[in-house]
C-alpha cells in the first residue's frame, strides 16, 4: 500500500466528516474530498513533507470548499432557506439539533467554516486564522456573527413554531368543538 | 438548549454520523488525478474559453471487475427496440437511456409524477403535500443516488433482489421486481459513479428494454457533443458585441450544467431547431446590462466572472467543427451569449428554448434579460 493510500485509509473518513459538516450535503462532501485528494495526490511529495499532513490536507479542504462554493454560488441555487423553512412541518419534526443544522445551512460559507473548525475541530482562533489565511480578529468576528445569526434565527423559529403550534391547537380545538356540536345535534 | 455553542458542538457530533462513508477514496482520487493530468481538453475556435477537463462523473473511475458477473448488452436488442417503439435517447449524468419518445420530461408536481414521464434529479422542487401517485403513471428516473427524493422508487417500493452485472465494462447492479400495484419496478445503479436509472412501468418487457438500453458513457463529450465538465474561468475578455452567426447546423444540442458538471443534454432538430436558430440570429449584439446590485444582494460578482455557463448550445454541421455558444444567464453580471464572433444578448426565449422539455435552465435573474 502506498503512502498516499495509507494516509487516505487512515484519514479519509475524518475528511469526509469535516467536508460534510462544511457543505451540509453528502454528495458535495464526497465530491469535495475526492477533488482535494486528487490534488493532494498530484503533489504528494509536498504534502508528505509537511509538518502535519493532516493540517495541510485540512487546509486544502477548507480553502477549496470556500472557493468551490463561491463558484457554485453564482450558479443556480435555491433561495437561502427555502428548503429549510418552507413546507416543513416544524410542529411535527422540530428538534433543536435539526433546527441548528438547518440554520447552519443559511450561514455564509466562511462563518459556517469558522464554526465547524472551532466547535467541531476544536481549533483555536489563531489556528483557524492561519488555516484561512486571515487574522484572528476576523475569525472571532465571523464566529460572533455566525453565533448571533443562529441565536436570532433560533428565536424567530421558536416563535414561529410556537405560533404554528398555537394555531394548530386552535384548529384542533375548533374542530373538536364543532364535532361536539354535531354530536349534540345527533338524535 | 439555549447556549448556541453547546448546541453547535452537539449538532456537529450528531451530524457527523450522517457523513458519507469512505468508498475507496484513494482509488477514486488517483483516477481523478490521472485524468486531470492527462486530459485538458480545450474547446476550439472562439470559445476556447470553455475548456473541458475530463474529471466528470463519467470519468472518475476506471472499470473494475467484480467477480463473475453477467455482461449486459451495450445497446438495446432488436426485441427491446421493438418494445420501445418510437423512442428517444436521453443523456444525463453520463448515462444514455432510451425511453419512449412521447414521454415528457420532469412532469412532476409536488414531487410526484402526474403522467408517464422521464425525471431528472435536477428538476425544480416544489413543496406541497402530494396526492397519492396513481398506478397509471409510468416513470423512468435518471439521476444521482439519493437525490431523486423518492421519485426514483415511488410509493411502497418493493424489495429488490440485486444482481451484479457489467455495463460497458463498468460494474453495475440491476434489479427487477413486481410492485404491489401491478407495475414492474426496475433499477440499474452504477455504484462507482453514484448514478442510476429507476423505473416503474406497466409492461415488464418495456422495463427490460429500457434497462438494456442504458449505456455508461466515458470520454470527454456525450452523444450530443456536450463536454461532461467545464472548467471555471477562461471567459472571453471584453468580447466584441456581435450578432450570432449560427451557420447551417443539422442539429443543435442544449447542454445544461450545474457548477460546470453536465446534468442533461438534449437535441433540437426540425422545427425546434429552426425556432432556436431564429432566436439566436435575432439576439441583440452585446452583453446584457448588469442587474442592479439591489436585485442581487448575494451575488458574488468576482465569481460570476469565472463561473462556467449553466447552458451551452452546440451547433453541429457535418464536416465542420461544432460551434459552441455559452449562455450565461444565472448571475447578475456578465450575462450574455458568448460565441465565436463575440457576445450577444441572452433572452428569455433563448433560455426557454434551451430548457424546454428538460425542466432545467428555467431560473435566472430577470433584470436586464429581454423576452426576445
Amino acid at each position: 500500500m502506498s503512502d498516499f493510500d495509507s494516509y487516505v485509509a487512515e484519514r479519509g473518513a475524518a475528511l469526509l466528516r469535516v467536508a460534510y459538516l462544511l457543505t451540509g450535503d453528502r454528495h458535495l462532501a464526497e465530491d469535495l474530498v475526492q477533488d482535494v485528494l486528487a490534488t493532494a495526490y498530484l503533489r504528494w511529495g509536498r504534502v508528505s513533507s509537511a509538518d502535519s499532513r493532516d493540517a495541510y490536507v485540512r487546509t486544502m479542504l477548507v480553502r477549496r470548499h470556500l472557493s468551490w462554493r463561491r463558484r457554485r454560488s453564482s450558479g443556480e441555487m435555491a433561495a437561502p432557506g427555502t428548503d429549510t423553512v418552507v413546507g416543513r412541518d416544524f410542529a411535527a419534526d422540530y428538534d433543536a439539533h435539526d433546527a441548528a443544522w438547518r440554520l447552519l445551512a443559511t450561514l455564509p460559507r466562511r462563518q459556517r467554516a469558522v464554526l465547524v473548525l472551532r466547535y467541531y475541530e476544536d481549533l483555536t482562533d489563531e489556528a483557524i486564522a492561519a488555516l484561512l489565511g486571515c487574522g484572528a480578529s476576523t475569525v472571532r468576528s465571523n464566529a460572533a456573527r455566525g453565533l448571533a445569526t443562529l441565536r436570532a434565527r433560533e428565536r424567530v423559529t421558536d416563535h414561529a413554531t410556537e405560533r404554528a403550534t398555537d394555531h394548530a391547537t386552535e384548529r384542533v380545538t375548533d374542530r373538536a368543538a364543532a364535532q361536539v356540536t354535531d354530536e349534540e345535534r345527533l338524535p | 438548549m439555549s447556549d448556541p455553542e453547546v448546541l453547535l458542538r452537539e449538532t456537529f457530533r450528531r451530524a457527523e454520523t450522517d457523513a458519507p462513508q469512505d468508498r475507496d477514496l484513494a482509488r477514486v482520487a488517483r483516477g481523478l488525478a490521472r485524468r486531470r493530468r492527462r486530459t485538458r481538453v480545450g474547446a476550439t475556435a472562439g470559445l476556447a474559453a470553455i475548456a473541458a477537463v475530463a474529471v466528470g462523473v463519467a470519468a472518475m473511475q476506471a472499470p473494475e471487475r467484480v467477480g463473475e458477473v453477467a455482461t449486459a448488452p451495450a445497446t438495446p436488442t432488436a426485441s427491446a427496440t421493438g418494445v420501445l417503439g418510437k423512442s428517444r435517447i436521453v443523456s444525463a449524468y453520463g448515462l444514455e437511456v432510451t425511453v419512449p419518445a412521447g414521454w415528457p420530461t420532469n412532469d412532476v408536481r409536488c414531487g410526484q409524477p402526474t403522467g408517464s414521464t422521464v425525471v431528472f434529479d435536477s428538476r425544480p422542487i416544489d413543496f406541497c403535500l402530494p396526492p397519492p401517485e396513481p398506478a397509471t403513471v409510468e416513470v423512468v428516473a435518471v439521476g444521482r443516488v439519493g437525490r431523486l427524493l423518492g421519485v426514483d422508487v415511488g410509493p411502497d417500493p418493493p424489495r429488490l433482489e440485486w444482481e451484479d452485472i457489467q455495463v460497458d465494462g463498468e460494474p453495475a447492479r440491476r434489479a427487477f421486481a413486481k410492485r404491489a400495484d401491478g407495475r414492474t419496478a426496475a433499477a440499474l445503479v452504477f455504484p462507482q459513479r453514484g448514478v442510476g436509472v429507476w423505473l416503474r412501468v406497466h409492461d415488464a418487457a418495456l422495463a427490460q428494454a429500457v434497462v438494456a438500453s442504458v449505456r455508461a458513457v466515458s470520454g470527454d463529450v456525450d452523444r450530443n457533443g456536450c463536454f461532461f465538465t467545464l472548467q471555471p474561468g477562461g471567459r472571453l475578455e471584453n468580447p466584441a458585441p456581435a450578432p450570432i452567426d449560427v451557420g447551417a447546423p443539422e442539429w443543435a444540442a442544449a447542454c445544461h450544467y450545474d457548477s460546470g458538471r453536465l446534468i442533461v443534454s438534449d437535441r433540437r432538430e426540425g422545427a425546434q431547431l429552426e425556432s432556436l436558430l431564429d432566436l439566436l440570429r435575432r439576439a441583440p449584439a452585446g452583453p446584457n446590462p448588469d442587474a442592479s446590485p439591489a436585485d442581487c444582494p448575494r451575488e458574488d460578482n468576482a465569481a460570476a466572472g469565472v463561473a462556467p455557463p449553466p447552458l451551452v448550445f452546440v451547433l453541429h454541421a457535418d464536416g465542420e467543427p461544432d460551434r459552441r455558444l455559452a449562455v450565461y444567464h444565472s448571475t447578475c453580471v456578465r450575462r450574455g451569449i458568448e460565441h465565436p464572433g463575440g457576445v450577444a444578448h441572452v433572452t428569455v426565449r433563448v433560455i426557454s428554448a434551451g430548457g424546454g422539455g428538460m425542466g432545467v435552465g428555467d431560473k435566472w435573474h430577470p433584470a436586464g434579460i429581454p423576452k426576445g
